[in-house]
């Protein structure tokens, strides 16, 4: 039963964390807005990934599995945009 | 002739894959291979998130108004159903493990039936902004009165072909969701019912968290 209860309270903080996304819609957008949007949305997948896919109590292999693919998500993310914000300086458009 | 996992695990050679010296390595083989699978996808859907950041950095102006043509409420109804479906399908495990069949059939349907609801609701989405030409897609015409059309237009590029790929997810989940309730009525093999319902859970979580994502990246990322 304390498994369900758990569920369902982390399911009320994804609703509360979405209702904050959509309320932030209200002021105007600026990178801080923008951070904000992004930060609600990881904390809500970190949930998701911890309590819901239950890798909180997953074996240390599983957990490893998860962690490698985050890493090179992060390693996609990373070097691209890191490009990306490079690109203008000394080289052609 | 008693393979090696029976002779360790005398009675059990039924349930245990003769790979596995016990069920609970079988387990975790069973966990970290899904989370291979996962991460397979979360390439997948992270190419085409990076491939819109770049652009939502680059024509940030044009994007941020493009955004606004996206219909918020739905979109915020649909995150909250999907929500609700990540929390049935979360509850599948612990109804399992008291061995309720009615619990867990009445979970898959919710999950499914909540699936359902959602790509209804992304279908008459689609329908508004194909109807109002800002569909870039199979041919049809992309007719944009903002700032920057063909900037405006990238966005409706981004968003068909992520929110469409992750509607096939769903088709995919809901298929595996339709499967599970048919296994779960008939209750053969209890135990090994309950590890594919274990992955199941996992795989319709995933789609749950890539939602958890796109909701924002695309609709929330308006001004």
């Amino acid at each position: 039963m304390r498994e369900t209860t758990q569920c369902v309270a982390v399911y009320a903080v994804l609703i509360v964390l979405l209702l904050l996304s959509l309320a932030l819609t209200g002021l105007a957008l600026s990178p801080w807005r923008v951070a904000g949007h992004l930060a609600i949305a990881a904390i809500q997948v970190a949930l998701v990934f911890a309590v819901f896919m239950r890798l909180r109590s997953a074996a240390i292999i599983v957990r490893v599995m998860a962690l490698g693919a985050t890493l090179w998500l992060m390693i996609l993310f990373g070097l691209t945009l890191l490009d990306y914000a490079h690109r203008g300086i000394g080289y052609p458009a | 002739m008693p393979t090696g996992t029976e002779r360790r695990n005398p009675g059990t050679a039924a349930a245990v894959a003769e790979q596995f010296e016990d069920i609970g390595q079988q387990r975790r083989a069973d966990w970290a291979g899904m989370w291979v699978f996962l991460a397979t996808e979360m390439l997948l859907f992270g190419g085409l998130f990076a491939g819109y950041a770049v652009y939502r950095v680059e024509y940030a102006a044009a994007f941020a108004a493009a955004a606004t043509r996206l219909d918020l409420a739905l979109g915020a109804i649909n995150t909250g159903l999907l929500l609700t479906s990540g929390l049935a399908m979360a509850m599948v495990e612990p109804a399992m493990a008291r061995g309720s069949r009615r619990a867990v059939v009445g979970l898959l349907v919710a999950a499914a039936a909540l699936g359902i609801a959602f790509l209804g609701i992304k279908g008459v989405e689609y329908h508004h902004e194909i109807s109002k030409s800002l569909a870039p897609i199979a041919g049809l015409e992309f007719r944009y009165d903002g700032p920057q059309p063909a900037h405006a237009q990238m966005f409706f590029n981004f968003y068909f072909a992520m929110t469409g790929l992750h509607a096939l997810h769903m088709l995919a989940g809901i298929g595996a969701i339709g499967v599970m309730v048919a296994l779960t009525l008939r209750w053969r093999e209890p135990a090994r019912l309950g590890r594919q319902l274990g992955l199941v859970a996992l795989y319709w979580a995933f789609v749950d968290a890539v939602w958890l994502l796109l909701f924002p990246a695309l609709y929330l990322l308006r001004g």
